[in-house]
């Protein structure tokens, strides 16, 4: 079980967040190809290694936030606000 | 009688504790396992094999035993060297028809050569394994799963530490001081019961860890055996993890090597040295390794009659004599064979380290020659295994081993490389067509993974699951080194190129009642949300149902039925007033400048354009364009909304806003769920005003249209009142703290005794909503339905801006023709009630072009109605379409989907 540090509440278990899947996906405007389209809909990287996830501390704060995962050793790396990219502030 | 008590050990004199087994009064002593009490008393046959039905004694004395498998007290398969002996134990054998000793399901043993591996699956295919499963599962299970609840009581807690210690042995008692005369915060994970190894080391003791999970979280499970309490069931997060588990000796590969009598050479040492007891009387040591020989030192002090052969010299086991108890062993040897009569067969095939919680930590495992197994590769930062875990030998050994690893623990240097012997003995294979065990619970001989190879099964995961190799109560601990070794000598291979099963937990068979303890069992597993005026429903008689809430269903007349009450019920609502709660509707508040903006972007409509004090009613879609919720958005002031939700969807809409709020559109808006802080009590039918006008409310009932909401004090309590409608009527819905509910549902009750008043029910709700056309989302539609499907396509044509799903509604796919589109079905027999899931059939592309999603006898049109989705169910009004479910077929015309009141003017 994953041990997560929320950024508002400190380490918690897993049990207690929810995954939203991979972040920094970017919302095409309405006048997107449809092809453009069903990538931000459907396609993913799904890298094996690190991965940055969106998660939701659900049952604490219900903030969300940013995680970066191994998909493999599922070590955390890096826990940083929803607001920036891994390089910093977006 | 062979075995017996040695009478100067001082288990000889400790306590008598009567106990049963099979119904035979026996007796032990304090201190004893069940397995030492019974081969104290001279039991040898102790349960019947798994497939075979073979005789089976004790093998071992600690996790790993695999043939003596017990019911204790009622519960089924418990290791006889695991289980504490107390006080009026009812023990008794598995396996066995009718009796332990004469055995029907023996004659298995006879077909043997039938029943090898995959045989069930082979044999029994045609026609349905299911008419077999019984009788196979009865002839071959385990022991009975008990009928009743578990008695026993099990609790759970967590913990956290620097270090944790698995393993009270002299590595994992030497790992834990050290770690803890650094100053690390020590918690020693320990079988047996005695002093921790160091003041600060705090010890679990009669606990086993059961399994390595992510991020350094172990569970185990405490033996607390207390009155009110079984056992105690841990989470441990730990920020280091050393694991001093020990190792399992290892069995020897011949002929009927599973016969009551043979043992592990360490296990017969245990039973002398541990408990008193001497397993047998004339012995015979086959040993490959020098515990072995140090063991058969200890069996000729304790006065039985010892011959040993030493495996490196070049001797072998060829078969064990005897049926249910041993009589003699054939050794083979540089000068011939010999039969050796024997009650006693001590066996030392080499010590396997218990790799499997540091295979599940994430540690490769590489075979290592020099003791013949597996040994754990640690590459994180977190797991260190030391002493026999990691293959070291000796006391001492192993002692320096574990203090080097607390080092390592307490943050200090990291571990030397383990000193490995040069080689291993390496046993051979025995020869086709002899009952030589590779996994005893499961029935497994040489001859099955012979067979799996001749069939070019080669990956161990797939011979594991062919033969069942490893599967059961063993999971490993004996079987999977010889498993491994015997199956690279059948492929040409070395055990190394071919791995070994991956491990899971538990590591030792637990309960189910220790796994769910604190997750709240019985009435508390699913808790029930209660309405705030639960008890004024109670009062009233109504029957309740788990909607996620508990909501009254309906409310009978003495005798009354179901669907006579809801039939009642539904039109006491249409000729006068009803009263329904209604406070499991989520309400979700909206505050702030660019809240109207906001809600714009999550709904299909455009709540920034209702006027204050009005209401509208409000579809949300995903990004899919699926309908994932409907409701009303009410507008409280310019920057202040309020929006209803499904009752099922309201915690998952809350959560949908939450998430696109602090994901997406971080607007000036800030949001809160009320649901629970106001109830709210509906007033409808064509008297609903009246009641309301009586109840002492200051809200001008002549001024307030439908689609509208008033707030004011209503018997001087502060209300917030909409008038929508969910059943076709003229309806208030009347919010008020939800402390108040009760008194405001018995106070309207009292007003409107003389409109004929009464409460009504879900049931009745729904006969209600569905003469309407009113739709349920999730029910009326599916992970396809969009807006357009269920007559809601204008509004996403009329409105300009984005919003969620927006983009996926103006693809081609969600206007393509031959969607699946609500409609109404009426019967063309009125008396016709059409079943939910019902496929309305004749489809061209596909035999099923819709489903019957909502169905009820009307009681306002006297006849049967359902909701459909049919393919282009739009354009098809007028026709009759064939509707089957399980073999019936019925006819039904479609139709609009809201027959009752259609302009709805009894709303005005």
């Amino acid at each position: 079980m994953l041990l997560i540090h929320c950024p508002h509440c400190g380490a918690r278990d897993e049990t207690e967040f929810v995954s939203g899947g991979e972040a920094h996906l970017k919302r095409p405007a309405l006048d997107v190809s449809d092809a453009a389209w069903a990538d931000y809909l459907f396609l993913r990287a799904n890298p094996r290694g690190a991965l940055n996830e969106r998660w939701h501390h659900l049952y604490g704060c219900r903030r969300w936030f940013h995680v970066t995962r191994d998909t493999v050793s599922h070590a955390i790396t890096a826990i940083y606000p929803i607001d920036e990219t891994p390089a910093g502030k977006a | 009688m062979s075995g017996a008590r040695i009478p100067d050990h001082p288990r000889a004199s400790a306590r008598a504790l009567r106990f049963r087994f099979d119904g035979r009064e026996l007796e032990g002593r304090e201190g004893d396992t069940l397995a030492a009490a019974l081969l104290a008393n001279g039991v040898r046959l102790v349960a019947r094999s798994f497939k075979y039905h073979r005789p089976r004694g004790i093998i071992g004395s600690g996790f790993s035993e695999t043939n003596a498998l017990v019911s204790v007290n009622g519960t089924p398969n418990l290791p006889a060297t695991r289980v504490m002996l107390a006080a009026g134990l009812d023990v008794r054998s598995l396996n066995r028809w009718p009796s332990l000793a004469f055995d029907i399901g023996a004659v298995n043993g006879l077909l043997g050569g039938l029943l090898s591996a995959g045989f069930y699956y082979k044999t029994f295919i045609w026609p349905r394994w299911e008419l077999f499963e019984a009788v196979i599962r009865r002839a071959a299970g385990l022991g009975r799963a008990p009928e009743g609840r578990d008695p026993g009581r099990y609790d759970s807690r967590a913990a956290a530490c620097d270090v944790l210690v698995v393993g009270g042995g002299p590595a994992g008692r030497a790992a834990a001081r050290s770690a803890a005369e650094r100053g690390a915060d020590v918690l020693l994970v320990a079988d047996a019961r005695g002093e921790p190894p160091h003041p600060a080391v705090r010890q679990l003791a009669r606990t086993v860890a059961l399994g390595v999970y992510d991020h350094t979280l172990v569970t185990a499970i405490e033996d607390v055996d207390a009155p009110g309490l079984r056992q105690r069931f841990w989470k441990i997060r730990a920020n280091k993890i050393v694991l001093a588990c020990g190792a399992f000796e290892r069995p020897l590969l011949f002929e009927n090597n599973d016969r009551p009598g043979v043992m592990l050479a360490g296990a017969v040492r245990d039973y002398i040295e541990r408990h008193g007891v001497a397993p047998g009387r004339r012995a015979v040591f086959l040993v490959a390794e020098d515990s072995g020989l140090a063991a058969a030192d200890v069996a000729r002090a304790a006065g039985i009659e010892t011959r040993v052969f030493d495996l490196r010299e070049g001797y072998r086991p060829v078969r064990a004599i005897g049926g249910k108890s041993l009589r003699a062993v054939d050794v083979a040897g540089p000068e011939g064979t010999a039969r050796i009569a024997c009650d006693l067969v001590a066996m030392s095939g080499g010590w396997s380290p218990a790799v499997q919680l540091a295979s599940q930590s994430g540690a490769g495992l590489r075979f290592e020659p020099g003791i013949g197994a597996f040994v754990s590769e640690h590459q994180c930062q977190t797991v260190r295994a030391c002493g026999a875990a990691r293959g070291v030998s000796g006391e001492a050994e192993c002692g320096a081993d574990g203090a080097a690893a607390g080092l390592w623990a307490a943050g200090g240097e990291d571990m030397p490389p383990a000193v490995m012997p040069v080689s291993a003995h390496v046993h051979p294979l025995p020869p086709p067509g002899v009952k030589a065990f590779v996994d005893f619970q499961t029935d497994v001989s040489t001859d099955d993974l012979r067979l799996a190879t001749l069939e070019n099964y080669r990956s161990v995961e797939h011979v594991k699951r062919y033969t069942v190799w490893g599967m059961g109560v063993d999971q490993g601990k004996l079987s999977a080194v010889n498993g491994v070794v015997a199956l690279a000598a059948l492929q040409g291979t070395e055990p190394g190129a071919l791995g070994v099963t991956k491990f899971r937990p538990p590591f030792a068979p637990v309960a189910f009642g220790a796994l769910a303890a604190g997750h709240g069992l019985g009435r508390l597993f699913h808790r029930w949300k209660q309405l705030p005026a639960h008890d004024w429903h109670v009062a009233r008689g109504a029957e309740f149902e788990d909607y996620g809430w508990l909501r009254p269903t309906h409310y009978p007349l003495p005798g009354e039925s179901i669907e006579a009450a809801a039939q009642r019920e539904a039109l006491a609502v249409r000729h006068g007033a009803g009263l329904i709660d209604s406070s499991s509707f989520g309400k979700i508040e909206f505050k702030g400048p660019e809240a109207g903006r906001f809600l714009d972007l999550m709904s299909v409509g455009s709540p920034s354009t209702i006027p204050v004090g009005r209401i509208r009613y409000n579809l949300l879609t995903d990004e899919l364009g699926t309908l994932i919720d409907d409701g009303v958005v009410a507008r409280l002031a310019e920057d202040h909304f309020l929006m209803t939700a499904s009752s099922g969807h309201a915690e998952r809409v809350f959560r949908w806003m939450e998430q696109w709020h602090q994901c997406e559109w971080p607007l000036d808006v800030v949001m809160q769920d009320v649901t629970g802080k106001w109830a709210v009590l509906t007033l409808a039918g064509p008297r609903a005003r009246t009641v309301l006008d009586r109840a002492q409310c200051d809200i001008d009932t002549s001024a307030f249209p439908h689609n509208a909401m008033r707030q004011g004090h209503l018997a001087g309590a502060p209300v917030r009142i909409q008038r929508v409608s969910f059943t076709g009527e003229p309806s208030y819905e009347i919010a008020v703290a939800a402390d108040r509910a009760e008194a405001l549902a018995e106070w309207l009750m009292q007003c409107g005794a003389a409109e004929g008043l009464i409460p009504f029910g879900l049931e009745a709700l729904d006969l209600l909503r569905l003469e309407k056309g009113y739709i349920h989302v999730g029910g009326d539609t599916d992970s396809r339905t969009q807006p357009a499907d269920i007559g809601w396509g204008k509004g996403i044509a009329r409105k300009q801006s984005d919003f969620v799903g927006k983009r996926s509604l103006l693809h081609a796919a969600s206007s393509a023709p031959g969607r699946e589109q609500l409609v109404g079905l009426q019967p063309v027999d009125a008396r016709d009630v059409l079943p939910v899931g019902a496929h309305i059939i004749g489809g061209k592309t596909h035999p099923s072009q819709g489903i019957v999603t909502s169905s009820g006898f009307s009681p306002a049109l006297r006849r049967g109605l359902s909701l459909a989705l049919l393919e282009a169910g739009q354009s098809r009004m007028g026709e009759v379409l064939t509707v089957w479910s399980q073999g019936r077929k019925w006819q039904a015309r479609v139709s609009p989907v809201c027959p009752f009141d259609p302009q709805g003017e009894r709303l005005a």
